[in-house]
């Protein structure tokens, strides 16, 4: 509960256009929102692009929080984010030549990380289609309930609960190949 | 991170669930989350962190200045249909002294106590008021070059610094104003 006014007083302190308010609110999600926008479109240089537009873009639509889950807000101001980012056509474009990329390349691919099982995860989530891959990202970073993911999604709870399930079940298949 | 957050899994299962057992579906769900527990995403660069934060500070500081000049537009705004409503209501005080003055008047060899008109005749007369009182003629240029640099204001022009220059304005005005009413 002591969190929760924690976040309540740094909401208000945002609304009133504090900028220690916001820059402790960056410090608190920063890591989930870059996490979630990396496993979205596995570019570094694009998640550093769409990490900062959402923040900017928190400024202008703080007013509109009205009180319920702020991480649903959050992640659903997010979503739109990158939804956004998606609809321009030559950023399409790239993503998907990317994509393929990522497809048909295996280890000859010299890795951008050390670390060989992050970039496993990132290209058996591209075999996935968008909205899985979208709605089990979103469900582990966002930290929301199925409840709250349902109501985000405005679909009934038991959609929700079959597609992450089908979803994560599909991506542990790929994960164990 | 606390994937599950801490939901009862089966039990939403044995609700919405399909043909396939609930532990057995919900099993599915934590092994799922413990895949992106265990290779989690890369970390945000902390130069990236602090670039963030400066657009953020930027963003805010702009939004600040916008909004100053919204309130100072609005305020000249006021101010001129304020200064409006009292030149109108000037006026039409001068008016009725004017008429009441006529009204009053009971010709020359009257015993009444000689009056002076507010407005001499050669003014009430005139047709070009600039030409005929030279007094008159300043002040109505004043009252234009005042109303000019409100419109200035409200435009932005000039380099004008909003606030302190609408107080000086309102300064302006009375002192405009009460000189009028000197005569």
């Amino acid at each position: 509960m002591a969190e929760i006014d924690v976040l309540g007083q740094i909401i208000q302190g945002c609304k009133a256009g504090e900028p220690e308010s916001f820059n402790k609110l960056i410090d608190i999600y920063a890591k989930r929102c870059y996490g979630y926008f990396y496993r979205l479109c596995g570019s570094s240089q694009t998640c550093d692009d769409l990490l900062s537009e959402l923040f900017v873009k928190l400024v202008a639509k703080i007013g509109t929080f009205r009180g319920g889950s702020f991480e649903g807000w959050l992640f659903k101001t997010a979503s739109n984010v990158f939804h956004d980012y998606l609809r321009d056509k030559h950023q399409q474009r790239k993503l998907l030549e990317h994509r393929a990329k990522q497809l048909q390349s295996e280890s000859t691919e010299p890795k951008r990380t050390e670390d060989p099982q992050i970039d496993n995860l990132q290209i058996q989530l591209a075999k996935l289609d968008a909205d899985t891959r979208e709605l089990i990202t979103l469900r582990y970073y966002s930290q929301l309930s199925f409840k709250e993911l349902a109501k985000m999604r405005a679909e009934p709870i038991g959609t929700t609960l079959a597609k992450v399930h089908r979803g994560l079940k599909k991506l542990r298949g790929l994960m164990e190949q | 991170m606390k994937p599950d957050n801490n939901e009862n899994l089966e039990g939403m299962f044995e609700i919405f669930g399909d043909s396939e057992p609930a532990q057995a579906s919900a099993e599915d769900i934590r092994q799922g989350d413990r895949i992106f527990k265990d290779y989690p995403a890369p970390q945000q660069p902390q130069q990236l962190i602090a670039a963030v934060k400066a657009k953020v500070a930027r963003e805010l500081s702009v939004r600040k200045v916008t909004a100053f000049r919204i309130t100072a537009g609005k305020k000249v705004t006021v101010f001129r249909i304020t200064a409006a409503k009292v030149a109108a209501v000037a006026a039409v005080l001068v008016v009725v002294a004017a008429i009441g003055l006529k009204i009053f008047d009971t010709g020359p060899n009257s015993d009444a106590t000689p009056t002076v008109a507010l407005i001499p005749a050669a003014i009430w007369d005139s047709n070009d008021i600039a030409a005929d009182d030279a007094v008159l003629a300043g002040l109505i240029a004043e009252v234009n070059e005042i109303e000019g640099e409100a419109l200035a204001l409200q435009l932005g022009e000039n380099g004008g610094n909003g606030y302190s220059d609408l107080s000086e304005l309102e300064m302006d005005y009375v002192e405009t104003n009460s000189d009028f009413w000197k005569g």
